[in-house]
């Protein structure tokens, strides 16, 4: 099957083509291989994103639908002009009152918002706005019963590419060695394998002469960050981490990528190839960094400047301040949520005047969730996004540390101090 | 109202989108003001650091600012009989451009078409692959062995659509080289059916005995193409010229794909000059060089770092800590050292060779930033 496959329709924002969206959307999920229990939620989003839009749209405009198979995913793109959309009906903690009937009118965003997995707003620098949702496959769940264990190792480890049959053994070594400390999608294989077939996600595995699986390490291509799982090691032979690093890195080398981050590396991560950042975290730059602008609220120009001091960082700080201009009444919060580990990471789409009270509404809510342990990344090369520093503060979030480059600009992530904010 | 912008995703190739533009390094006084250094030694790009040569200097001097009106010679018409005269070729066997970098795109043009590869290594100077990548066509890279240009496996590599060979002789950043006997064996191997450009960028800096003659062997072999640079030994980085020398029915062939007038009237007369002093420059540079190379090759072994000292004005070191964390580090000391991560040599980084006092700056830097 070709990864890059995807279908794309212009559609007049006419009530009566409400059917032709939903139907394209159903049709080609289920043909990218979206069993129709996912399928439906995501033709229902569409229902609902597409009603809403012709209520805002002038006329004779026309909205760009895109349907595309992301191997373990597929993912329903919707273009169109920008234009004041109520930002606030996409964040989890959005309510819908029946006395209110603008808050009425959102409630279908609402809806759509919460029935994907992944969403996403993006802008382009044609004027265009998209919005992205994402519903991942479903794939059967790991059984341990399965003997993953070597036999008759062959001395000598090979880095070599990820193939399916290799990635789904190596998923199974992993969750038997590493057990709960392995991310989730170790426990589906077939969601390993569609990962790296993507080409969303690469591997480096160690594979001897009998095609024994020794280790290996996963990651993540982002625009300007990888992101690494592991190094898992199954053998304990010297330079097996160093060849699986030093595999990766010959293959994001010469990418557009520019640094390597292991947020939870394992304690056979080879510490000489990374710099720390904060307790767990491994970071490498792939290129020379010769500076950047990043941009701040007052309040934690210190803290950055001291940090950016301990990783020698050529920044220069430019400060960003709310002064009374005009923005819109409503933020919007992004939130991934990892169930298993209690922990979300939040991030802003949109910076609004209700930021303090949405920030604290979400924690409330997360917290009932039992979602304990929340943290927050601000993308330091946004400059809106600098105006949020004085309501993290105040919804008790505190830095602490930086990702350079871990976004469009460096990542301050904050953590949520669990007495605080409530 | 503002001109609306084309959709880029469908006007540029795949294989366009999926490249990086290079980011070349910020000027002396901008770096200086980010990293907090007042002074700044740059040893990463392999400049020489005794400039240009006396009489390119001269030359440079007495440029008549009015020639800046006029167009220069577009196909370095006096610049290629005087190469003609100094390596016994004819002037119609020289292409020069604006920088070795322009002549390795004439080539890549002249030769491939859509599904075509070149075959070079994984570790060497990364324009080939570059250029390659942006037009289009499949780089194959090769593993260095042993630091080195690995030839059966790059002779193993060739398929039918393989048009171009490239070997950096001696490689960047390693300094290997290979000798007249294994350059020979290779070329009989390849058998004439593929172009052969050995980049000999630093050939100047070569002091080995068996360090090839490659200007000779196109004599033997019409698909060598060789390539050359004004900017390493001679120091006319600035002003960006380089050149091919190869069969004249295989130049006639990559003139073709050649931007005439890109070779400004300047660098043309500052190379002119260069070669009429190049052998006093060239040993001054290589006593410099060699200088360095024994005072590094003792620091490096007293510190326990290992490292690569090849044929080149550079030096490779690996070091116990990220490279690219080791030139943040060496900046704020007023040190620059390319990090080569970029070359597939993670915790390595490349340092020029230079006056001595500038290596015992960088030893003394390097000492305070090594894990103990």
């Amino acid at each position: 099957m070709d990864y890059d496959q995807q279908v794309e329709i212009n559609v007049p924002f006419r009530r009566e083509l409400i059917p032709l969206v939903v139907s394209c959307v159903e049709q080609s999920a289920q043909a990218f291989g979206l069993k129709r229990e996912k399928s439906l939620p995501l033709a229902l989003a569409a229902e609902e994103v597409f009603s809403f839009l012709i209520t805002q749209a002038e006329e004779k405009e026309n909205m760009n639908l895109i349907c595309r198979f992301g191997s373990y995913y597929v993912e329903i793109i919707f273009k169109f002009a920008s234009r004041a959309i109520p930002m606030r009906a996409l964040n989890i903690t959005a309510t819908v009152s029946a006395e209110d009937e603008k808050s009425l009118e959102d409630m279908g965003l609402l809806l759509a918002a919460r029935s994907v997995d992944y969403l996403r707003i993006s802008s382009d620098e044609e004027g265009n706005t998209a919005l992205h949702f994402i519903k991942e496959k479903e794939y059967p769940e790991i059984t341990l019963e399965q003997n993953y264990s070597n036999s008759l190792i062959d001395a000598s480890f090979q880095v070599v590419d990820g193939q399916p049959e290799l990635l789904k053994q190596f998923a199974g070594r992993v969750v038997n060695t590493y057990g709960q400390d392995a991310p989730s999608f170790f426990h589906f294989p077939g969601k390993l394998v569609d990962m790296v077939a993507s080409g969303e996600y690469g591997a480096a595995l160690l594979v001897d002469g009998k095609s024994n699986i020794g280790g290996g390490l996963l990651w993540k291509l982002g625009s300007k960050m990888v992101e690494a799982y592991g190094p898992y090691l199954f053998h304990d032979q010297p330079t097996l981490a160093q060849n699986l690093i030093e595999g990766c890195l010959s293959k994001i080398a010469r990418t557009k990528a520019v640094c390597l981050v292991i947020r939870q590396a394992t304690s056979q991560a080879p510490q000489e190839y990374f710099e720390r950042l904060g307790a767990k975290a491994l970071y490498r730059q792939l290129a020379e960094d010769n500076g950047a602008v990043a941009f701040a609220h007052p309040s934690l120009i210190s803290f950055l400047e001291e940090a950016y001091q301990d990783l020698f960082l050529p920044r220069q700080i430019q400060k960003v301040e709310y002064q009374g201009e005009r923005i819109s009444p409503y933020s919007a919060f992004a939130t991934q949520i990892d169930r298993e580990a209690h922990r979300v990471v939040l991030s802003i789409l949109w910076v609004g005047g209700d930021a303090t009270e949405s920030l604290l509404e979400h924690i409330r809510v997360l917290k009932e969730e039992g979602l304990t342990n929340l943290f927050f990344e601000l993308d330091g090369g946004v400059p809106e996004q600098a105006m949020l520093g004085p309501a993290l503060l105040e919804a008790g979030f505190v830095p602490i540390l930086v990702i350079p480059w871990g976004g469009r600009g460096d990542l301050l992530l904050f953590e949520h101090k669990k007495e605080e904010g409530l | 109202m503002f001109g609306k912008i084309p959709p880029l995703e469908k006007l540029v190739p795949s294989y366009i989108q999926n490249i990086e533009p290079y980011i070349p390094s910020k000027p002396d006084d901008v770096l200086k003001k980010m990293f907090g250094c007042s002074s700044l030694h740059r040893l990463n790009n392999n400049e020489n650091a005794l400039g240009p040569s006396p009489m390119a200097l001269e030359a440079i001097r007495n440029f008549d600012p009015v020639k800046a009106a006029i167009y220069p010679s577009g196909d370095a018409y006096h610049l290629r009989y005087r190469l003609g005269q100094c390596f016994g070729h004819s002037p119609e066997a020289f292409l020069v451009g604006n920088g070795a970098n322009e002549v390795i795109a004439f080539v890549i043009k002249a030769f491939c078409q859509e599904g075509d590869n070149i075959i070079t290594a994984d570790k060497t100077f990364a324009v080939y692959e570059w250029v390659a990548e942006f037009s289009g066509f499949e780089p194959r890279l090769i593993p260095l062995r042993d630091y080195g240009f690995d030839d059966q496996a790059m002779l193993q590599a060739i398929d039918q659509r393989t048009k171009i060979i490239f070997i950096c002789n001696p490689n960047n950043p390693t300094g290997t080289y290979w000798n007249e006997e294994k350059l020979r064996a290779f070329l009989d191997q390849v058998d004439g059916k593929q172009i052969v450009v050995v980049d000999e960028a630093y050939a100047e800096f070569a002091e080995a005995e068996d360090f090839p003659n490659a200007m000779e062997l196109i004599r033997e072999y019409p698909n060598l193409v060789v390539f050359r640079t004004f900017s390493k030994m001679f120091a006319l980085a600035a002003l960006r010229i380089g050149y091919l020398v190869g069969d004249e029915r295989i130049v006639e062939v990559i003139r073709r794909t050649c931007v005439v007038y890109s070779v400004n009237s300047l660098a043309q007369q500052a190379a002119l000059a260069s070669l009429e002093d190049a052998e006093e420059h060239t040993e001054r540079t290589k006593k410099m060089v060699r200088e360095a190379k024994e005072y590094l090759r003792h620091e490096l072994t007293r510190l326990g770092l290992f490292h690569v000292i090849g044929e080149g004005n550079f030096i490779v070191i690996r070091l116990p800590m990220s490279d690219t964390l080791a030139y943040r580090k060496l900046m704020r000391q007023g040190i620059m050292v390319r990090a080569m991560t970029g070359f597939r040599f993670p915790n390595h980084i490349r340092v020029t060779l230079s006056h001595l006092p500038i290596m015992e700056e960088f030893i003394k830097a390097l000492e305070t930033i090594i894990p103990s």
